[in-house]
């Protein structure tokens, strides 16, 4: 994972808004996650797809912390979400 | 099972009769909606005074005994052990109209007076099936519509689904469940396996669920538990909270259904 790694919501997955939460069903696995509080926010920056670096400047804008900490956190939840079959993480080449 | 409308099915040579009737009227059934898209529950419903409300549970959590108690203190049955839910014309779940019969167990119905009438039921020994309509029927009311029918898709929607079970302490325990909590207690609540065909549409519904009526978690004392206790929580907790969609509550005491179409 770089910074210009795409990061994409996977077309077979559904989900919804639950009072504080959001419960994502990957049609892939049948199986369900729920996020809550910054992990329902960066689900919530995944539309449309970004990259990592667009990313963590955009967490980095809304939450205080060290930029080094909040890259590897969010760079390990993105992981457990490709694992989970929610998201694609697609190396892209730098534009000109 | 082809396109949602027709079941073959084939009995064994020495299958009884009852038996073959309470498969293809629950776990067939089920599928058959889940099938169309339908949201199916492994639970009773019922009009009450507070508007329709579901009581599911897995089996032995004492849903039909909880039914019971509540039909004596004036709701209707509308669905028994299964309750087929679809979307209403207003993001409302409309119900679907069940069989007028209530399973029970047999200590249950006898302590709440409704023995007189019942059958033996063709699946569990414990259990007997309580008629609400007929010549035999129990003194029990139940919604004047045609068994199978769904009512007006305008209608009311249901409003409470309470999600019963043994608790490990000695009071019942009662709370509202909210955001991921709701919906992952709700998948207990769904009838049967859920086939990865059938699953976005229950996504769905299960969302609207979530999001219209309001879920309950309800813990009974284990062994011996008293159902009037239980019964005066909900009512309790139903006449103070909230409304779902913004809705005011029934002014009226007596529940009224609109008729259900076949």
């Amino acid at each position: 994972m770089d910074d210009h790694t795409l990061i994409t919501r996977r077309a077979d997955v559904m989900a919804t808004d639950i009072d504080d939460a959001t419960v994502i069903l990957s049609l892939q696995s049948n199986c369900y996650v729920s996020l809550e509080a910054i992990g329902q926010r960066i689900w919530a920056l995944l539309e449309p797809p970004i990259s990592l670096d667009s990313l963590v400047e955009r967490l980095q804008e809304a939450f205080e912390g060290d930029p080094g900490a909040i890259r590897r956190d969010v760079e390990h939840f993105l992981g457990e979400l490709e694992a989970d079959g929610l998201v694609t993480l697609q190396s892209t080449e730098p534009s000109a | 099972m082809e396109g949602g409308h027709t079941i073959h099915f084939e009995p064994a040579v020495d299958l009884d009769p009852a038996r073959a009737d309470f498969v293809l009227a629950h776990p067939v059934l089920a599928a058959l909606y889940r099938h169309r898209g339908d949201l199916v529950l492994h639970a009773n419903t019922l009009h009450w005074r507070y508007g329709l409300i579901a009581i599911s549970g897995s089996s032995g959590a004492g849903k039909s005994t909880t039914a019971a108690g509540l039909i004596q203190r004036g709701a209707i049955q509308i669905a028994d052990d299964l309750t087929v839910l679809r979307a209403g014309d207003h993001g409302q779940l409309v119900v679907r109209h069940g069989a007028p019969q209530l399973h029970l167990t047999r200590v249950a119905a006898e302590r709440l007076g409704l023995i007189h009438g019942a059958r033996p039921s063709p699946v569990r020994s414990d259990k007997v099936v309580v008629p609400l309509d007929g010549p035999t029927a129990s003194p029990l009311p139940h919604a004047a519509a045609e068994p199978g029918g769904w009512p007006d898709p305008s209608g009311p929607g249901l409003r409470d689904l309470v999600l019963l079970e043994p608790g490990d302490g000695p009071q019942v325990q009662l709370r509202r469940l909210r955001g991921a909590d709701l919906f992952l207690a709700l998948q207990h609540g769904l009838y049967g396996p859920l086939k990865p065909c059938d699953t976005p549409a229950s996504f769905r519904l299960q969302a609207l669920l979530a999001r219209s009526v309001r879920v309950w978690s309800l813990k009974r004392p284990q062994g011996r538990w008293c159902l009037d206790a239980v019964l005066d929580t909900l009512e309790q907790a139903l006449a103070a909270a909230p409304a779902p969609l913004g809705e005011d509550p029934p002014a009226s005491a007596e529940p009224r259904l609109p008729p259900a179409h076949g």
